[in-house]
């Protein structure tokens, strides 16, 4: 890889610093917090995992945000992926809880607008739709899961200390399913806008064969485990000591909820084989770990009767960001080109 | 890694062994009582040294048990409470040992007509701490039977109120006893037995709040 490649890459690679210092924390934030599993415990199983999902299942989600905009110049996909983590730096300076997947959305979307590319109002509505019904499938999910694991508890004969060990191992299991749905899903958000417009040639590593989409991912995944070891760990104290007083066993649902409905919009084998039985698939778009994670809390409110409680401010300010997110993604967006392009002199689209 | 290791085991059988000493150790008083009020000095004397000796071996037990809830972060969300249940029932044993001590110094003499009643408190007090304990036990594996052995405590615990009460009526209207001196001292021996059933209520009032917190 050349020195101009990893510049251009460097908006990517610091999306995905951001994803793994946040977005580990919605997996192992109370198990962390709680002491359930150790941070050094956690952070391998992120790094490892992320990394796996994003090589192996990363390119599903990939694609289907590449139907909306395929960015076909190297320093278009720098200024798309560097204007949609400017916009979830800026939001969340102002204390909203922002998407990955909406700013790079919404700065595809200015992408598009700048180079005279038509967007699909299918794949828009169809990538848009997925931001509502994915915290609401995650809800569903987390109420149907909390129910069972409640009966499964509340009548079982389990010594209170062999639950806590038996917690433990589901929180570690369910957070290597959660640390690969989010590579799997996520990295779209970090790498793929950079996947049409690199070309790079499939190489062997330890007797393994990486396409340049893997390589790439490989590298986003590399990015993402920095992310996990420098800064994950204060998130996940914030989130398992401040935010959400969740017990372990609430934890392991709304894990296995969010992971759930990661895993649903990304893996390949599981769309073709509900076409092969003539079922109705999901597509396969990157979608908002942090808002299915709230799905899933907001399930777990509902299946205990204390949806009283629910933040509803909060609520009210995610489907602010539905809207907004993705709209000033696409202003910043269409500006940053407008300066690459006659500014600094380089090709932002073919 | 900690998750794989057998400290939980290990957990569990410490507070399973201090929960044996505390169950040992009221049988031991309820007999240390018949046997006092029987006359027997040298059994009663053997049984008070008996739960002397396990209070201590029990404190040991308690250090293991509260070291190991902290030292290996087990039960993050239920610490808090199995911390303060266990100092709780080390007051069981405590007093267990407190009256028997009491009893063996002071060597109060109890009238004929009110012996019986007081061997039927002891027994009721007793049993009521035999409630708790099984309360307890239910609190770590089987939460749903917590609230009827609560219920028993509490039976208990009234009906050692009632005979109490019977009991110090009539100390306070005989003749048999005519020392006030003597009356007090026995009213309170008969409160100190009753008391043993007050802090098994008291405990088992606590545990229908972590059996609540404990439900998923």
């Amino acid at each position: 890889m050349g020195f101009e490649l990893l510049l251009f890459l460097s908006s990517g690679l610091f999306m995905g610093w951001s994803l793994g210092a946040n977005d580990a924390a919605n997996i192992f934030g109370t198990a962390v917090g709680t002491h359930m599993v150790k941070f050094r415990t956690a952070a391998i199983i992120c790094c490892v995992f992320i990394t796996i999902g994003a090589v192996r299942s990363g390119s599903g989600a990939s694609m289907g945000l590449g139907a909306l905009g395929s960015v076909n110049a190297l320093a278009g996909a720098f200024v798309v992926s560097f204007c949609a983590a400017f916009t979830v730096m800026w939001m969340t300076r102002l204390g909203l809880p922002v998407s990955t997947t909406q700013a790079i959305v919404g700065a595809i979307v200015g992408w598009n607008l700048f180079s005279g590319n038509p967007t699909n109002p299918a794949t828009l509505t169809r990538i848009v739709g997925t931001w509502v019904y994915g915290p609401i499938l995650s809800a569903l999910f987390s109420i149907l899961i909390f129910t069972l694991v409640r009966r499964l508890v509340n009548n079982s004969t389990i010594h209170m200390i062999m639950l806590d060990r038996y917690t433990r191992r589901g929180l570690i299991i369910a957070g290597i399913f959660g640390a690969y749905s989010l590579g799997a899903n996520n990295i779209a958000n970090v790498m793929g806008v950079f996947v049409s417009a690199t070309d790079l040639a499939t190489i062997e590593i330890l007797g393994v064969r990486f396409t340049g989409t893997q390589q790439l991912f490989l590298l986003g995944g590399a990015a993402i485990s920095v992310g996990v070891v420098t800064y994950s760990k204060r998130v996940m104290m914030t989130v398992g000591n401040n935010l959400f007083k969740l017990s372990p066993v609430s934890a392991f649902v709304v894990i296995v909820s969010t992971a759930l409905v990661l895993y649903l919009f990304s893996s390949q084998e599981l769309s073709t084989w509900l076409i092969s039985r003539g079922l109705p698939s999901l597509p396969l778009v990157p979608v908002s770990q942090s808002q299915a994670c709230v799905g899933a809390v907001i399930g777990i409110s509902i299946a205990k009767g204390t949806y009283r409680s629910i933040n509803y401010k909060l609520l009210g300010k995610i489907c602010l960001g539905w809207v907004s997110t993705p709209i000033m993604a696409a202003i910043l967006c269409y500006m940053f080109l407008f300066f690459m392009q006659n500014v600094f002199m380089q090709q932002v689209f073919i | 890694m900690q998750v794989f290791t057998n400290k939980s085991k290990e957990l569990m059988d410490n507070i399973e062994e201090y929960l044996g000493y505390v169950t040992t150790a009221s049988l031991h008083f309820e007999k240390a009582i018949k046997d006092y009020l029987a006359g027997r000095l040298d059994k009663f004397d053997e049984r008070r040294k008996e739960v002397a000796h396990i209070e201590r071996t029990a404190d040991e037990e308690l250090k293991k048990v509260k070291y190991k809830l902290y030292a290996f972060m087990l039960i993050p969300d239920a610490r808090g409470d199995v911390f303060k249940l266990m100092d709780d029932l080390d007051d069981v044993i405590d007093y267990t040992k407190r009256v028997l001590l009491e009893l063996s110094m002071e060597k109060p003499s109890f009238p004929i007509f009110i012996k019986e009643d007081i061997v039927l408190m002891s027994e009721d007090s007793v049993r009521a701490v035999d409630s708790l304990m099984l309360a307890v036990r239910a609190l770590f594996s089987q939460t749903k039977m917590v609230e009827d052995y609560v219920n028993k405590v509490v039976f208990y615990e009234k009906e050692v109120d009632r005979i109490e009460e019977q009991i110090i009526r009539r100390i306070f209207s005989t003749s048999e006893v005519d020392e006030l001196a003597r009356k007090v001292q026995i009213r309170r021996f008969c409160e100190r037995i009753a008391s043993l059933s007050d802090i098994s209520e008291d405990i088992s009032k606590n545990l229908l709040i972590y059996t609540v917190k404990r439900m998923v």
